[in-house]
């Protein structure tokens, strides 16, 4: 596994959140994108993912602070 | 630490029984309010929940009295709405609010997000009933919901609704008396990884099957669409610019019929009442104040009433989460372009609907700003200024028409880049929306909302805005000009003002006419003379009043859609015999006309949607400070240029 910030992974790439740091962590992990959540992204530019049958819009200032671990 | 109120006798059945207050928790998009309708119907209404920003809806059906608390994602979190819900639940938000048995509403579909909040509120030891909501939505995809196994977890009854479609609707009533505190282990909210493990026990167990793996193309294909930089952009502006066609297209008909059922009712009133201050207080100030404010409901009715459609269909998320990229840059967040946009047809439903925004702070941000948008009632001013500017020159009117438009959203944007430095300083919050399924909008809960948000505003104008309206009547009509009939004049020599108001102008001898008068001074730098100051100042009241009253003081008829009486006040003089327009101080009317705060009911609603006075006086300071500095520089520049 890698570890390596969601707004690095491409289109249709599946990953498992790892960590999310900074002021909306709290509000991350109610709408689902919690630690060992699986996500996929569904659109690069503005960053959409889907995390079990939920999809979650996240502004581009968010996504480098959220860790994600991919499959080597 | 308050202890929960007690309950007043408000609350008691009539055998003098306490009646239950049932409150719904729930995330956003969880179908808690479309649960609401149904169990409450029209027996509904919205109020501000105590020492809170924040309203939530309360109602009745058969069993208990029902309060829809706000959506939140999660009980501790740094959010109006989230802090709402704590107050209520910890008894600190007064007998209404303080319920004593929970409807935890869950979704179905996203049983696993809804888990976070769900964990939090039952623990809270109150009675709780779980309603698993949308569970149609969780069959067509597949999943399938033990409720027996997911009770064991919660510990507590868990009813399967689909709120939509009714469906358990009896089941959830006849529990709301069962309803009994969880004994069940549930995780502490500050331990984030004892909730993840939770969260995945009470998956595991309560769906045996696994979920099929997704294959919403549709959604997919909408979504590249909806959610494209550009052709996102562009079909936003397409459905909103729809949107403002459709308020502007079918308000027109239920607005002349309001203006006419009061124009008839003030008539026959004037008909039977005698003379005096008391039939000009009904006719002309409740009469006319009430008719002034009760015209806007059409567009207010048509806007909450396709905006809700939007929402429910899923597309409003999408086009915010699109615009939220542009309007960050100026401190607003995506969700602002729609009040902004709907205030170009008025500011009052634009500064209600920014209720859209979730973040207090980006709420207040919109709520400042959108009245520099140009709406409606400046049309008759701007029509009448280009008019005198541009007059025979119908590209350069068009041009200025446009002008004001982008004058008004420059000074928004800007505006609003300056509060978020200042009075409500920070960034707008970095946007994560929940972006709903896409769905068939409810006709009937976009009914429910008209008739929510309608009664709101009807309860608003029959009290504050009316009482402003009354005061700004009273100051326009009183007093009267002493009597300067033939008769009159014969028998005492009528004083006549030390200044050079015409005796016999209603408006000019009124106290608005004498403040318009003093204040005068302020205005002669714009280029102002005394009659102009008088127009604006009345206009205060709303802002088309300045074209009826120019028209009463210069024209001496007041029929402002006569070409002559347009004419006269065009060609009017001041009392030294110069033209009371030059271009430079009808440019600089209409750019102060374009910039001003102008609307006393405006400022009401801005009032209660901000959370107080405080910042409708801000509003009205900082709008009507750049009005008058841009329209001295506008004076300025076109003097220079030999205006």
């Amino acid at each position: 596994m890698t570890i390596t910030t969601l707004d690095t992974l491409d289109l249709g790439a599946t990953a498992t959140i790892a960590n999310a740091s900074g002021d909306e962590a709290a509000l991350l992990r109610a709408m689902g994108l919690r630690e060992g959540a699986e996500i996929r992204v569904r659109r690069v530019e503005p960053c959409i993912v889907e995390a079990g049958h939920a999809r979650v819009g996240l502004s581009a200032v968010l996504t480098p602070s959220i860790e994600v671990a991919v499959s080597a | 630490m308050e202890g929960p109120t007690p309950r007043s006798d408000a609350d008691s059945n009539p055998a003098h029984e306490p009646r239950p207050v049932v409150a719904l928790v729930g995330q956003p998009n969880v179908g808690k309010t479309t649960l609401f309708n149904a169990l409450c119907g029209l027996r509904s209404q919205t109020a501000n929940i105590p020492g809170t920003t924040v309203d939530a809806r309360t109602g009745s059906c058969p069993d208990a009295r029902i309060i829809d608390l706000p959506g939140t994602w999660a009980l501790d979190l740094d959010q109006p709405e989230a802090e709402a819900v704590r107050e209520c639940l910890g008894g600190h938000r007064g007998a209404a609010f303080t319920p004593s048995a929970l409807v935890v509403v869950l979704d179905a579909a996203n049983l696993a997000r809804s888990l976070h909040l769900a964990a939090q509120a039952i623990s809270s030891g109150q009675r709780c009933v779980v309603a698993l909501n949308m569970v149609d939505v969780a069959q067509r995809r597949g999943l399938q919901i033990d409720p027996d196994k997911l009770s064991q977890w919660l510990g507590c009854e868990v009813i399967p609704t689909s709120a939509r479609n009714r469906q358990g609707i009896e089941a959830l009533r006849s529990a709301l008396g069962r309803a009994k505190p969880s004994v069940a282990a549930l995780p502490q909210s500050d331990d984030p990884s004892a909730t993840g493990a939770w969260v995945d026990g009470v998956i595991r167990e309560s769906i045996p099957a696994p979920p099929p793996a997704d294959q919403d193309r549709l959604s997919d294909r909408l979504d590249v669409a909806f959610t494209h930089p550009m052709l996102g952009v562009l079909i936003f502006l397409t459905v909103m610019i729809t949107v403002f066609w459709a308020i502007f297209e079918f308000a027109t008909i239920p607005m002349d019929l309001i203006e006419l059922i009061f124009g008839h009712v003030g008539g026959w009133l004037a008909a039977i009442l005698p003379d005096g201050a008391v039939k000009d207080l009904i006719v002309d100030g409740i009469v006319g104040g009430l008719a002034g404010t009760v015209v806007f409901l059409p567009q207010i009715l048509i806007l909450f009433f396709l905006i809700s459609l939007l929402e429910d269909s899923g597309y409003l998320a999408r086009a915010a989460f699109v615009m939220d990229r542009l309007l960050r840059r100026f401190g607003l967040p995506g969700q602002a372009f729609v009040p902004m946009l709907s205030a170009h047809a008025c500011a009052i439903p634009a500064i209600m609907s920014a209720r859209l925004v979730p973040d207090r702070r980006d709420r207040l941000a919109v709520i400042l700003v959108a009245p520099f948008l140009s709406c409606s009632a400046r049309l008759p001013v701007y029509v009448l200024l280009i008019g005198i500017l541009f007059a025979e020159q119908p590209v350069l009117a068009g041009v200025a028409f446009a002008g004001a438009y982008v004058l008004g959203l420059i000074a928004a944007l800007l505006s609003s880049l300056l509060a978020r430095s200042t009075v409500i300083k920070g960034a707008a919050r970095p946007m994560v929306l929940e972006l709903p399924a896409y769905q068939w909008p409810s006709l009937r809960s976009a009914l429910l909302t008209c008739w929510d948000r309608g009664w709101l505003f009807i309860r608003k104008a029959g009290t504050v805005i009316l009482g402003m309206v009354i005061v700004l009547w009273w100051l326009s009509a009183y007093p009267k000009p002493p009597d300067t009939s033939p008769k009159a004049a014969a028998d005492a020599s009528i004083m006549t003002p030390a200044d050079n108001a015409q005796p016999t102008d209603p408006m000019a001898w009124s106290f608005a006419g004498r403040i318009g008068r003093g204040v005068q001074p302020i205005f002669e730098p714009l280029g102002w003379d005394w009659q102009l100051s008088v127009g604006v100042m009345t206009s205060f009241a709303a802002r088309e009043v300045f074209v009826s009253t120019m028209a009463v003081l210069v024209a001496g008829g007041d029929d402002t859609e006569d070409p002559k009486v347009l004419r006269d006040i065009a060609g009017a003089r001041r009392d030294n015999g110069e033209p009371m327009f030059t271009r430079a101080s009808a440019a600089s009317l209409l750019v102060f006309f374009v910039l001003a705060m102008q609307c006393l009911p405006t400022l009401a609603v801005t009032a209660r949607e901000a959370g107080g006075w405080k910042w409708a006086a801000l509003q009205f300071g900082w709008m009507s400070g750049v009005a008058w500095l841009a329209a001295w520089i506008t004076w300025l520049i076109v003097t220079w240029c030999g205006g």
